[in-house]
């Protein structure tokens, strides 16, 4: 296998709406990347693997070929990877196994998407089709109510309170202030908020608040990958994909407590389930933790040789749809033993200046969620964080993490139905 | 080979007459536009003005949908019964019922059907204060995973009966079917089987109470007194 870097990056900025195309944006992005690195050129790029989530949203069915041809890359190969909010994280994975293989030598990885084109119920309603049809959805579920009562679960096993949450959403809005590619800024009209503004927000399924919540994006963003060979002609700087991982779980959540799948593989976690609550035949992940993010960052983590996550990785990108998914998937990546996910956050390790800071970019919350460019604009973010360029990139150096050498970008989708891990290393 | 039988038809409900043109009225067309001056540009601080055309553009559809092999399921809840499938191999319970076995071994086995008890443990819930937009008037109400009992898996649903604040983790609760099923989840609906269990300190409580009441507030300003099935 062949090594892979990614060599180049942009962004085009998250809004809700973005009244540029979807594929004007991704042009966008592709120029801010070439400005970037001038010893890139399109026509050097040979693939192309484009990620957007929802057919209901664009109302354009094979949409990859349009910023394709928009692009100029046509007559060369493009296909979509789509696996919900995984889908940039599987695209980084496909395009990854393209050029270790020997299949292309320069490849372009593009997301985008726009939800602005419905009203925010009828877009909700669009994102719970990625939920089970005949079962979840019918009964008035719909993400943020999942994602709420499998809060509703961990909080009763673990005991985090709301307060636990809103430091999270604090910490990632805040961040994302400094971030000029990023939707809070405009939408809280660049002003900080406080623990107090998080949980007097407006109820959306308890224990979530309107502010516990991501945002609803249009955007776009693009990384080149390029093999070993052709990296070092590109740029004096490549950034090394080291680690890989995919994981899945049960479509409904509701099929977890028990399922066979996960009999035996998680025994430490499977342990940890505390007396008070009726155990499930299997007690991890259950509906409390994300069984999939496990699987997928232990074999990141064996690929890449790391062994004491915490301690060892410098700068983290989780897909924090949710501040509790955020505080659960501390707990799922092996940052702390589970339950402890209250802890990292309570003694501020998660902080740009903590032992392992997540989300400094403001993440889902305070950066934006459109779905199939976030996880390639947060790996756009690890980029500059590796090169030490977020100084030159954002408003300030503020959120630069000194020295940083690895950084790990999660992407999630689903309940947790599927989730992706990238290791990568300057 | 036996010759393909063309489907028959053993009970219908057809749509009401006003949904016949559901899939015409929204054809694509420019019913409505807005011309309007907004911004160009890929970072916030770059940031130029261009000139912009939206169209209102509807789109609707009516599907026909198949409930595949466990369709009985749903035809039972019409007839006010609630029915699971069992792994004749390793016995897994299924509510939602699965047509296969899901476990490894059992190589895929067809299940069977039997009849659950109307009664469970709710695993995990929440109070919904916002809703996909066919839901909006409903709210708020109480999203429960719930494990009937003897079951391998947890059926979603509404709890009623209850007050938000009072709802905990593993309490016990009976299914009960509304007076009209129509052959959804919906049919069915989750009681308390059991008095609060009071493990929630009063200030929780509270808190609750006053994050419920805005949405209380709006619900009945924008669709009035709320009529429920339950």
């Amino acid at each position: 296998m062949k090594r892979v870097a990614v060599v180049a990056g942009g962004i085009s900025r998250y809004e809700r709406p973005r009244h540029e195309t979807q594929e004007e944006m991704v042009a966008e992005a592709m120029k801010e990347a070439l400005e970037d690195t001038p010893n890139l050129s399109i026509s050097d790029v040979d693939n192309h693997v484009c990620s957007y989530f929802s057919d209901h949203f664009e109302q354009q069915l094979a949409f990859s070929w349009i910023p394709n041809d928009y692009l100029g890359l046509a007559p060369k190969p493009v296909f979509r990877v789509e696996n919900g909010g995984a889908g940039p994280g599987t695209a980084i994975r496909t395009a990854w196994a393209l050029v270790a293989s020997g299949l292309s030598e320069i490849c372009l990885v593009s997301g985008f998407e726009k939800q602005g084109e419905v009203s925010s119920a009828k877009a909700n309603e669009f994102i719970a089709l990625a939920s089970d049809t005949d079962f979840d959805f019918p009964v008035g579920g719909y993400y943020t109510g999942y994602y709420a009562a499998m809060e509703a679960r961990h909080m009763y096993l673990y005991g985090e309170t709301e307060e636990d949450l809103a430091m999270i959403a604090v910490k990632n809005r805040n961040y994302s202030l400094d971030n000029p590619y990023a939707q809070w800024p405009v939408e809280c009209e660049g002003k900080k908020i406080t623990l107090d503004d998080v949980l007097s927000s407006r109820l959306i399924a308890w224990p979530l608040k309107v502010l516990d919540c991501c945002l609803l994006s249009e955007g776009a963003s693009v990384i080149v990958l390029a093999s070993q060979k052709h990296a070092k002609k590109i740029t004096d700087t490549p950034v090394w994909i080291t680690g890989l991982g995919l994981g899945s779980d049960m479509m409904r959540p509701g099929d977890r407590p028990d399922n066979p799948g996960f009999h035996g593989m998680f025994p430490t976690e499977a342990r940890s389930y505390p007396k008070h609550a009726l155990k499930p035949r299997e007690p991890y992940p259950e509906m409390s933790n994300f069984g999939a993010c496990k699987v997928a960052a232990r074999t990141a983590y064996k690929m890449a040789g790391i062994k004491n996550p915490l301690k060892e990785i410098d700068v983290v990108e989780i897909h924090d749809a949710y501040d509790s998914s955020e505080l659960q998937t501390y707990e799922d990546l092996d940052f702390c033993k589970r339950g402890d996910g209250k802890r990292l956050i309570r003694e501020g390790q998660t902080y740009v200046d903590g032992e392992i800071p997540v989300n400094v970019s403001g993440g889902l919350e305070g950066f934006g969620h459109p779905v199939g460019s976030t996880a390639i604009g947060q790996t756009v973010e690890l980029f500059w964080q590796l090169r030490q360029e977020i100084g030159k990139k954002h408003r300030s150096s503020a959120t630069q993490v000194k020295g940083a050498e690895i950084g790990l970008n999660h992407s999630h989708a689903g309940t947790g139905t599927a989730i992706a891990v990238v290791i990568m290393e300057r | 080979m036996r010759e393909v039988q063309p489907d028959k038809v053993i009970k219908e409900k057809k749509p009401d007459a006003k949904w016949a043109d559901w899939g015409r009225l929204g054809k694509w067309n420019v019913v409505g536009y807005r011309i309007i001056e907004g911004n160009k540009g890929h970072r916030l601080d770059r940031l130029e003005r261009a000139r912009y055309m939206l169209v209102n553009r509807p789109w609707d559809v009516m599907y026909e949908h198949s409930y595949g092999l466990v369709s009985r399921f749903f035809e039972a809840l019409m007839e006010k019964k609630l029915l699971g499938t069992k792994c004749p191999k390793c016995g897994d319970v299924f509510c939602p019922p699965r047509a296969h076995c899901w476990r490894n071994k059992c190589k895929l086995a067809e299940t069977q059907w039997i009849e659950m008890p109307m009664r469970g443990t709710l695993h995990c819930f929440t109070v919904l204060g916002f809703a996909g937009e066919a839901f909006l008037s409903d709210l708020p109400f109480i999203l429960a995973y719930v494990r009937v009992q003897g079951a391998n898996t947890l059926i979603a649903g509404r709890l009623v009966r209850m007050e938000p604040e009072d709802v905990e983790c593993d309490m016990n609760v009976e299914i009960r079917f509304i007076e009209h099923p129509t052959g959804t989840p919906m049919d069915i609906y989750f009681v308390p089987a059991v008095p609060p269990m009071g493990r929630r300190s009063e200030q929780e409580k509270a808190r609750m109470r006053k994050q419920l009441e805005p949405i209380r507030a709006w619900v009945k300003e924008r669709f009035g007194e709320h009529q429920t099935k339950h």
